[in-house]
């Protein structure tokens, strides 16, 4: 009977694995030409400034593409119904107003594009948001998920209106970066040559100790006060850094610009931010090219992007590691900082050696170690007529460990406090 | 007896007739005494002699006096609401006649001999002066025998210009055949039975030859001579020809002669032969086979009927509802096809009673039990088996069937010693039962119950399951030969759930629950001589408890319930079949439908005339139990009309509207069976249609094949579909989410079928087109810039070809080739950056097109003898889907693989699958 049965599994295991393991195959769908979509990125705003738009094209998958394909040679401007406002290239991909300009209220911005090869768009009418305020930019140290300590940076804002606000927000944030072993001196070979093998120590022209770095946020950051009680955002965090990370180690800044969005720009976004999630069975989410307000007349012409003429104001703050984290080690951007000093058979090794030794050969002109200080517990083998170096005369660090311009620039930025 | 049955016969065949000479008085009284006590009083009072069958005179009683009566007075009062008549014979001789049974219950032999002879109406009263009816017969001449029937009593004046025939046809064991197409020769006009083998039809007064057609059993020419309104039941012959054809249309004129464009039949007993996937026989894959009803390929749940959604069509099992008949997200349909008479597709004009979708109907209609013997079905497959049995349960009266299905998929899976097996499930099955009960001649009463469930592991984490369960209660009425009613009782249930365990902190179960009720009350009247009249109402009350979510071993998943949703659907219709001329029938119906949204329950309310989205949201309104949170309705047009061009030629056209409250929200971008049905309310107007159809149909070479071209143009409004970006599931504010927009719909369909001979099969060419539109003010509410755009199911050109090769009586080959355009999909093109992050780029809604579909199958089926004392009928089918091995894609999606996004596509059966299913009968 058993046996019986055990030839029937046979059988219907098969027809199972048919079933569930059923087969999955790569197809191709010719995308070509479909993939060359305008992006466009710009918030207009009333701050006196030259405006930016930012135009770039989409890329199909199979480049390996890590930022966006600029749109070059483009004309830009803004209309409103009493002048148009030129734009020029200042960068590949990026259009600055010629004149500083500040969005004012109850004027028809509209944005119009003609491409290098012809093609026209135009966005509809838009007009400036709604003021409102970041009431408060700051910064407090909490536990992460991880049970570590973080520092959560927050934003409180108010809106003078009672209507629901949508806020966008970016920021910029710079850093203090200084190179943990950071010496004066550069070590040169000035004769490599056999039975020569001479350097020397000179000093740097630049100093590459302290360095900044300002970086832009790369998420789009929204909000919207509905369903909040009040009108106002209440500590809506922007930003949350571990403690461990080197950018805040030093001194850190933060400024953050809060854009009233109208509710039509806040939801394209929305449903832009939907497609980055990961789809799975339970939060599925239907696809699909999502129209936004710049638009050609040929329908074919596809273009991603919001025009939005927002009301901005921002904040800047200023704080230091040891302010939250007295009782941590400050973290660095280099995890490893050991000394290193490679032989050196200079002429007076004994019997002498057939080359210069590593650090003639390889340390130095691989550019990978700078040097650091002078090996004052150099050891050599002295059993003469026997006498050469055990090890190497100079401690060198690997590179990033005496060089900040590897992090930053530096330059110190103007808004910068000590 | 026989003694007077043959004198009878003899008188009956008497060229001419004999008229009473004299007056003759009797003096009787009669105390509440039977017909046949009467006419012995008469006979011992007056020395007549009356010539009469026993059974005749059952159901009359009589109290009267009569003194010096004329004879024929007495007589007439005696017979007055029978259908028997009379004749007065040398003056002392009465010969009683009833004509519609006679000749049932004599030999066959007997009436080979009469075949020629034309018999005469001999059984006019004496003495009338209305025109007699004789015989204006032209015999074909041809040898097929021929039986003649006299039906009716030829009454006093009666000039009517027409008279109705009904009656039922059953096999020999007495159970009921439907679709048994009755075709009268002379006018061409036709009929079919219903599924309860009842027919009617109209015919002119005396002599018409009528034809009596079914698959499987013998055909059956009577001649009827009709002189007032009648019954006459027909008993039909089993056929030694099972295996004759894979034919959809158990009718052979129905074709050009029904007066409603885009009804499709399937005879369940015909499918047999046609190879299906695994060898499961599947009624709604047939269908499939049929122009204007497509399937997005093996796996899709559903179909899809005139470029209509999946959820617009209304499939019914003996009057419930069934949501989701499917098993295995639709690799194999969830009716069985062991227990199912006949399924009727409306896919063009759908009759009044109907409503509540705005594609199609199906109705499915189970089997009645055989009340006269035990009988067993069944079939064993490879993946599932099946058995169906009829008991019964009062011989004549009452019946019960119940018949069974299920996968031994998960026993086998748990049996195995592999442990990576041990926790799958793949698990499916479906019982139905259904009770048939005949009280007295005018009632019937018939119960069916439906369960069938589904639950297995996609990954070995989540358990899906899905069941629907459906009760009816049906009770049919006669009043009399015009009047017909039936009230039907269903309750309804379609319950999904999905079980997440993979051990970690974000377990959960889910939970989807849709419970209808129904009550559905429908009268048919004949009303004149040419219409027929259906009214009724019907009413159903939703209950919709659209889901929950609930932490599962301590998971953190915070628990959610969308509030419950109820609403009231009910319509009243009335239509009416006229048959203007012999040539013109119309049928004309309207339905009115109406919705009500009821509490308990809170709707948001949105700002008019802005895209609903939080920006718009004004308020919460709370609606108390029962109360009426905004209602819909209107009227429903179904209009059809046939015109017979020539006897086998007709033109047909149609006009129809409907209502639909009941969506589904899904998209086609995952592989889960999660749609979910949604109420209309406040905020989700109901999705209506209009469809005008046109249609020739031609019948060649004595009905061999049929031609049919059917073109029809459908408008949609208020059909629904998310906007891009929408979350899907489990959303609180899913009326933020969804889109109301513009559809249309058109195509022309084209039908070849042979219906005899050792080849027959059909080949069906359709192209249609299915579009959407979105249009807005608002980019939020825009799909593809407010362009008509391909609806996912827009399948442009779709053929197929089925065909059957009879090599002998018990051997045959079957072949069908289906080949359909790839329905559009939505992929991702591109990434692009937005302030230095990455997202993907989609194309516009639908713009590409999965590849095509093509399939070809093949089967070979070995039918056991026919011998009627074996014990069991065997049949054998030997199948092999997907001959070519064709990689079909069931569903296409997309993964991103170190930063590239692919699309892949997955294929249920990319291989041929062969397949050996045993199927028996005792």
């Amino acid at each position: 009977m058993k046996q019986w049965w055990r030839t029937y599994s046979a059988w219907g295991t098969v027809t199972i694995l048919i079933v569930t393991a059923s087969c999955y195959e790569e197809i191709g769908f010719d995308t070509q030409n479909l993939e060359n979509a305008l992006i466009i990125e710009t918030i207009i705003s009333n701050e006196n400034k030259k405006q930016e738009v930012l135009l770039s094209r989409s890329h199909g998958f199979s480049d390996t593409i890590m930022s966006a394909t600029p749109e070059r040679n483009a004309q830009v401007f803004v209309e409103t119904d009493t002048e148009t406002i030129p734009f020029e290239e200042v960068e590949d991909g990026v259009y600055t107003s010629v004149e500083p300009f500040a969005a004012q209220p109850n004027v028809n911005y509209t944005l119009r594009i003609q491409t290098n090869n012809g093609e026209v768009y135009s966005s509809t009418p838009r007009q400036l948001t709604t003021p409102s305020s970041l009431e408060r930019l700051y910064a407090e140290r909490e536990v992460g998920n991880n049970g570590q300590p973080v520092l959560s940076i927050f934003v409180d804002s108010n809106a003078p209106d009672n209507t629901t606000n949508y806020y966008r927000y970016q920021f910029e944030e710079t850093y203090k970066i200084v190179a943990p072993k950071y010496s004066r001196f550069n070590l040169i070979i000035t004769d490599p040559r056999w039975a020569f093998c001479d350097v020397e120590l000179f000093d740097k022209e630049v100093n590459k100790e302290i360095c900044y770095n300002t970086v832009r946020n790369t998420e789009v950051l929204q909000i919207s006060t509905e369903g909040l009680n009040t009108n106002e955002v209440s500590r809506f965090k922007v930003r949350q850094i571990d403690s461990d990370n080197y950018i805040i180690g030093q001194r850190y800044s933060i400024e953050v610009k809060q854009y009233t969005q109208s509710s039509d720009a806040y939801f394209y976004f929305d449903r832009l931010l939907d497609f980055q999630e990961q789809p799975n069975t339970f939060s599925q989410v239907q696809p699909g090219y999502l129209t936004g307000n710049v638009q050609s007349s040929d329908s074919e012409l596809l273009t991603i992007g919001f025009f939005d003429v927002s009301y901005v104001t921002s904040q800047r703050i200023f704080f230091n590691y040891v302010d939250f984290f007295p009782d941590v080690d400050i973290p660095s951007q280099v995890r490893f900082c050991d000394v290193y000093a490679p032989i050196h058979y200079d002429k007076y090794s004994f019997p002498p050696f057939e080359d210069c030794g590593p650090l003639i050969l390889e340390d130095l002109p691989r550019d990978r170690y700078l040097f650091f200080e002078i090996n004052l517990d150099q050891e050599f083998y002295d059993d003469p007529p026997f006498f050469f170096p055990l090890d190497g005369p100079y401690d060198l660090v690997p590179k990033e460990c005496g060089d900040c311009t590897l992090f930053g620039s530096i330059e110190v930025p103007e808004f910068w406090v000590e | 007896m026989m003694k007077k049955w043959l004198f009878l016969w003899a008188m009956v065949l008497l060229p001419v007739l004999i008229s009473a000479q004299e007056t003759k008085t009797i003096t009787v009284s009669f105390q509440d005494e039977g017909l046949k006590e009467a006419l012995l009083k008469i006979e011992s009072a007056t020395g007549l002699q009356f010539y009469f069958v026993d059974e005749w005179l059952k159901e009359k009683r009589i109290t009267a006096n009569y003194t010096e009566t004329p004879l024929e007075e007495v007589l007439n009062d005696l017979f007055t609401d029978t259908i028997i008549n009379y004749y007065i014979l040398d003056g002392d001789k009465v010969i009683l006649t009833q004509n519609n049974i006679i000749y049932d219950q004599l030999p066959e032999e007997f009436f080979g001999k009469e075949e020629t002879t034309d018999p005469q109406p001999t059984d006019q009263p004496v003495g009338k002066t209305v025109t007699p009816i004789f015989n204006t017969i032209t015999n074909t001449g041809g040898n097929t025998p021929m039986e003649t029937v006299r039906i009716g009593k030829e009454t006093k004046g009666n000039n009517a210009s027409s008279f109705t025939l009904s009656g039922t046809i059953s096999d020999e064991d007495g159970k009921p055949l439907p679709n048994v197409t009755l075709v009268v020769r002379n006018s061409g006009l036709g009929t079919t039975t219903n599924a309860s083998g009842a027919y009617r039809i109209t015919l002119r007064p005396g002599v018409n030859r009528i034809e009596i057609r079914s698959l499987g059993f013998r055909n059956l020419q009577k001649r009827i001579i009709i002189y007032n309104n009648g019954q006459l039941d027909i008993t039909l012959e089993e056929g030694l020809e099972q295996l004759d054809a894979v034919v959809l249309e158990g009718s052979a004129k129905q074709n050009v002669a029904e007066v409603s464009t885009g009804v499709t039949e399937i005879d369940v007993k015909e499918i047999k032969n046609i190879p299906l996937v695994l060898g499961e026989r599947d009624i709604l894959k047939v269908a499939t086979t049929l122009p204007g009803i497509t399937t997005a390929g093996e796996g899709s749940s559903g179909f899809n009927v005139r470029g209509g959604k999946e959820d617009q069509n209304l499939i019914l099992l003996d009057d419930g509802v069934v949501y989701n008949p499917t098993h295995f997200f639709g690799i194999f349909s969830g009716i069985n096809p062991f227990t199912t008479e006949d399924a009727k597709i409306y896919k063009g004009n759908i009759p009044a009673e109907y409503g509540g979708r705005l594609s199609s109907v199906v109705d499915i209609i189970t089997k009645d039990a055989n009340t006269e013997k035990f009988s067993a079905e069944g079939s064993i497959g490879p993946v599932t088996g099946s058995l169906s049995v009829e008991v019964p349960i009062e011989k004549e009266k009452g019946a019960f069937l119940v018949g069974g299905r299920s996968t031994y998929s998960n026993w086998i899976l748990r049996s195995l010693d592999d442990e990576a097996l041990q926790n799958s499930e793949a698990n499916f099955f479906d019982v139905i039962a259904k009770y048939n009960h005949k009280i007295g001649e005018k009632d019937d009463i018939k119960f069916t119950g439906y369960y069938s469930n589904d639950a297995f592991s996609i990954t070995s984490d989540s358990l899906y399951s899905y069941s629907n369960r459906m009760a009816s209660l049906r009770w049919n009425h006669e009043f009399n030969e015009n009047h017909r009613g039936s009230i039907a009782i269903s309750n309804s249930n379609y319950q999904f759930g999905i079980e997440f365990d993979g051990q970690s902190n974000n377990d959960f179960d889910l939970g989807y629950d849709l419970n209808e009720t129904k009550l559905k009350l429908k009268m048919e009247s004949n009303v004149g001589d040419n219409h027929t009249l259906s009214y009724g109402l019907a009413s159903k009350l939703y209950n919709v408890s659209p889901g929950e979510i609930e932490p599962i071993n301590g998971s953190s998943v915070i628990p959610l319930t969308i509030p419950d949703e109820k609403g009231w659907e009910s319509a009243l219709f009335i239509s009416d079949d006229w048959n203007v001329t012999d040539e013109w029938q119309l049928s004309a119906g309207i339905r009115y439908s109406y919705f009500s949204a009821l509490g308990p329950g809170s709707q948001n309310i949105y700002a008019d005339g802005l895209p609903r989205n939080e920006a718009t949201f004004i308020e919460s309104r709370e609606f108390a139990d029962n109360e009426s949170i905004e209602t819909y309705g209107g009227p429903e047009f179904r209009l059809s009309t046939r015109y017979f061009l020539t006897s086998d030629l007709s033109v047909k056209a149609s006009f129809n509207t409907t209502y639909q409250y009941i969506h589904t929200l899904t998209n086609n971008t995952t592989v889960s069976p999660t749609d979910t049905w949604k109420l209309s309310d406040l905020n989700i107007k109901p999705q209506e249609a209009s469809q005008y159809s046109l249609g020739f149909y031609k019948n060649l070479n004595d009905n061999m094949f049929e031609i049919s071209l059917e073109g029809y143009y459908k408008t949609l409004d208020n059909v629904l579909d998310f906007k891009t970006g929408a979350e899907l599931l489990l959303n609180e504010t899913i009326e933020t989410e969804v889109l109301q927009g513009e559809g249309r719909a058109y195509g022309v369909e084209f039908l070849l079928r042979k219906r005899k001979g050792n080849l027959n099969g059909w080949l069906g060419y359709t192209y249609s087109r299915s579009e959407q539109k979105f249009e807005s003010a608002f980019s939020e509410e825009t799909i593809n810039n407010g362009n008509y755009f391909p609806s996912n199911f827009d399948k442009p050109h779709d053929i197929s070809l089925v065909a059957n090769y009879k090599l002998t009586k018990r051997f045959s080959f079957s072949a069908n080739f289906v080949y359909q355009t790839g329905r559009p999909v939505t992929v991702p093109v591109g990434n692009f950056f937005i302030n230095n992050s990455e997202f993907v780029l989609y194309s516009e809604r639908n713009k590409f097109r999965i590849p095509d579909y093509y399939r070809f199958d093949i089967s070979f089926n070995v039918e056991g003898n026919h011998k009627n004392d074996k014990l069991a009928h065997s049949f054998w089918n030997i199948s092999i889907y997907n001959v070519l091995g064709r990689n079909n894609p069931y569903s296409v999606f997309f993964v991103t693989e170190e930063g590239q996004v692919k699309a892949l596509q997955s294929s249920i059966f990319s291989i041929p699958v062969p397949t050996i299913t045993y199927n028996f009968k005792f």
